[in-house]
């Protein structure tokens, strides 16, 4: 083992393992037998003088020890997975890493992103308006899969590119419209109708979709025992007949 | 069907019938292994290698109970169903089916040893003599498809003769009973057909046998003294589905009085979620089944809106009760909610049904 100064350009960096996280800056990229770069993976190729640790020891061997696949994020243990030559049970060529690395950050499992696989051809635009939307796990994971039905649907990617980015929330709203169109049509109908009825002062209603289920969720601020009595006596005046859960 | 392509055998089923049977029909030379084959694919398979698992088989003798409760699911009611599972997989090719999500064996199994399993069933009678358990073959493997390989219909139905407080139910989606009909019976083996309009049959219900093979072969089994039942399971939607689901109901009525029929059940499409995978792997010319609208249900299955199926349901309840009352209806793998919506009643209200949903008690623990 010894530290050296080579030029960078000098070092094979044919196992081009990107770990999530950077090699701490201090430290020398570590170079095995052949020259092979372990880590450090994320410095400058062109530089004419950089700090090396060569370590005689197969890169293999080396790497294994550096980094613990039961600590690496999943499509981070996929790259390191796929150094070995093991089969691998994602496509990771067309995603950038920085694409990677978002989904990593996430954590989201394999199974999750299994129908990226199906979502190749939109990969620019995917890529593009998940990070910028910069959504939360739950999210990413119905997004991918609400994307990967519409390209099953034969959906162009016009369909959802042009669609509200402000945020992710009415964006992933948007998305369900797109993809569930005939219930969240029914559901908006439902809606209209519980808009037109006449609900007693400080009660909101609104239809919700639970799952397979719509629902009437009724909302009141109730300050005493007197306003809860008047409020109930004023809903059970309300006429909301079979007709009100029925389909349109 | 599917033909196979490659036969495996295990040391301790090379002597049976059936092995003998199966190199007779399909003329391959077997391999003899006491290990599963392709094991380093077991887990997750691919769709594809989904689909090449229909093309080995496995002849092998099970080891441990043959015999246990219907799994059900999460909220649903329960119908005190038994299975007897005499191998696993299925050599047709529905885009729904629920095995893709549960078979993690990379070959079609068929065990050897149906007398271990008489034994066990026998063990259990002796157990619970007046339970009436109803005992299903159709949970992993469809009960007739291979059955022209096994002949496990003719023995069964034996079985069942000395035990006619029990009840067994083949259920199908083939037209495969001339074997067995004329097999001396006690009228408690129930020949049972999975079954849904031609055109959902012809698009999703890929190698199975016609709908108006299903039904004539359960004329044939009702006209042999075979009491017969009818799942229309998993009801599919589509833009003209009431004409269609109508006219399957047409058709059954047409063709058996409510006296033979020993019930129908109905259910709509449902899987669970981790099933998508393989379905866009393994996706044929119809995306029905896919792209359909599809919500989590609380059982963790996706399935279509609670509205959606009622609708559905209580079509096919309507149509049933149009040609008459008296037809056996029961709702599969559905909540309470459902039942009331469909029927106004929970099934244990239901004269006919409750018998179905009362709990059965048993000495085993593991059932």
């Amino acid at each position: 083992m010894k530290v050296l100064i080579k030029n960078a350009q000098d070092l094979d960096w044919a196992l081009n393992f990107h770990p999530r996280r950077p090699w701490p800056k201090p430290l020398p990229i570590v170079v095995g037998r052949n020259d092979l770069v372990v880590a450090g993976f994320d410095r400058p190729r062109d530089q004419v003088a950089v700090s090396i640790l060569q370590i005689d020891e197969e890169p293999m061997a080396l790497l294994n020890q550096l980094y613990d696949t039961n600590e690496l994020a999943p499509l981070e243990r996929l790259r390191f997975m796929k150094l070995s030559g093991a089969p691998i049970e994602l496509n990771l060529e067309p995603w950038s890493l920085e694409f990677q690395n978002y989904l990593d950050n996430r954590n989201l499992g394999l199974r999750v992103l299994q129908p990226l696989d199906h979502l190749i051809d939109w990969k620019e635009s995917l890529e593009n308006t998940l990070m910028k939307l910069r959504l939360s796990a739950s999210q990413c994971r119905e997004a991918i899969d609400i994307l990967a039905d519409l390209k099953f649907l034969g959906r162009d990617r016009t369909s959802w590119q042009d669609l509200n980015t402000e945020n992710p929330e009415s964006w992933i709203r948007s998305l369900r419209q797109l993809r569930f169109p005939k219930t969240a049509n029914q559901d908006q109908q439902r809606q209209q109708k519980l808009d037109s009825l006449p609900w007693p002062r400080g009660v909101q209603a609104k239809w919700d979709r639970q799952g397979d289920q719509g629902v009437l969720v009724l909302q009141s601020r109730i300050g005493g025992p007197d306003e809860l009595k008047k409020a109930l006596s004023r809903l059970q005046d309300m006429s909301l007949d079979k007709e009100m859960w029925e389909k349109q | 069907m599917t033909q196979f392509e490659e036969l495996f055998v295990h040391p301790k089923s090379l002597n049976s019938e059936i092995t003998k049977r199966v190199i007779e029909h399909t003329g391959l030379t077997p391999m003899i292994t006491d290990r599963r084959p392709y094991s380093s694919l077991e887990g997750r398979l691919t769709g594809e290698e989904f689909s090449k698992s229909k093309k080995r088989l496995y002849l092998l003798p099970h080891e441990g109970h043959f015999f246990r409760k219907c799994p059900g699911t999460t909220g649903a009611a329960c119908c005190n169903y038994f299975v007897l599972n005499l191998g696993v997989h299925c050599n047709m090719n529905c885009s729904y089916c629920y095995l893709q999500g549960y078979i993690n064996s990379p070959v079609t199994q068929i065990y050897t040893n149906i007398d271990d399993a008489f034994a066990e069933l026998t063990e259990m009678i002796r157990e619970n003599p007046t339970a009436e358990f109803r005992v299903g073959t159709g949970e992993t493997i469809d009960s007739l498809s291979l059955d022209h390989l096994t002949l496990y219909s003719i023995e069964l139905i034996s079985f069942f003769a000395k035990h006619r407080h029990l009840i067994c139910e083949f259920k199908t989606k083939t037209d495969q009973v001339d074997h067995f009909i004329k097999t001396p019976h006690s009228g408690n083996v129930i020949v049972s057909w999975s079954v849904n309009p031609q055109k959902i049959v012809s698009e999703e219900e890929h190698g199975t046998a016609t709908l108006d093979n299903r039904l004539s072969a359960a004329r044939r089994c009702a006209d042999h003294g075979f009491p017969v039942a009818f799942h229309i399971d998993p009801m599919i939607y589509f833009d003209e589905w009431r004409i269609h689901y109508e006219d399957l109901v047409d058709q059954i009525c047409s063709r058996f009085k409510p006296n033979e029929v020993k019930w129908i059940s109905v259910g709509a499409l449902r899987y669970p979620p981790t099933m998508k995978h393989i379905l866009r792997q393994r996706l044929t010319e119809s995306k029905r089944v896919l792209t359909s609208e599809l919500f989590l249900g609380t059982d963790g299955k996706l399935r279509y809106d609670h509205d959606l199926r009622n609708e559905m349901f209580k079509s096919v309840v309507k149509r049933f009760s149009d040609h008459s009352s008296e037809y056996p209806l029961l709702l599969c793998m559905e909540t309470g909610a459902s039942w009331q919506t469909t029927f106004e009643q929970t099934p244990r209200q239901i004269q006919g049904v409750k018998e179905l949903f009362d709990p059965i008690v048993t000495t085993r623990p593991a059932l």
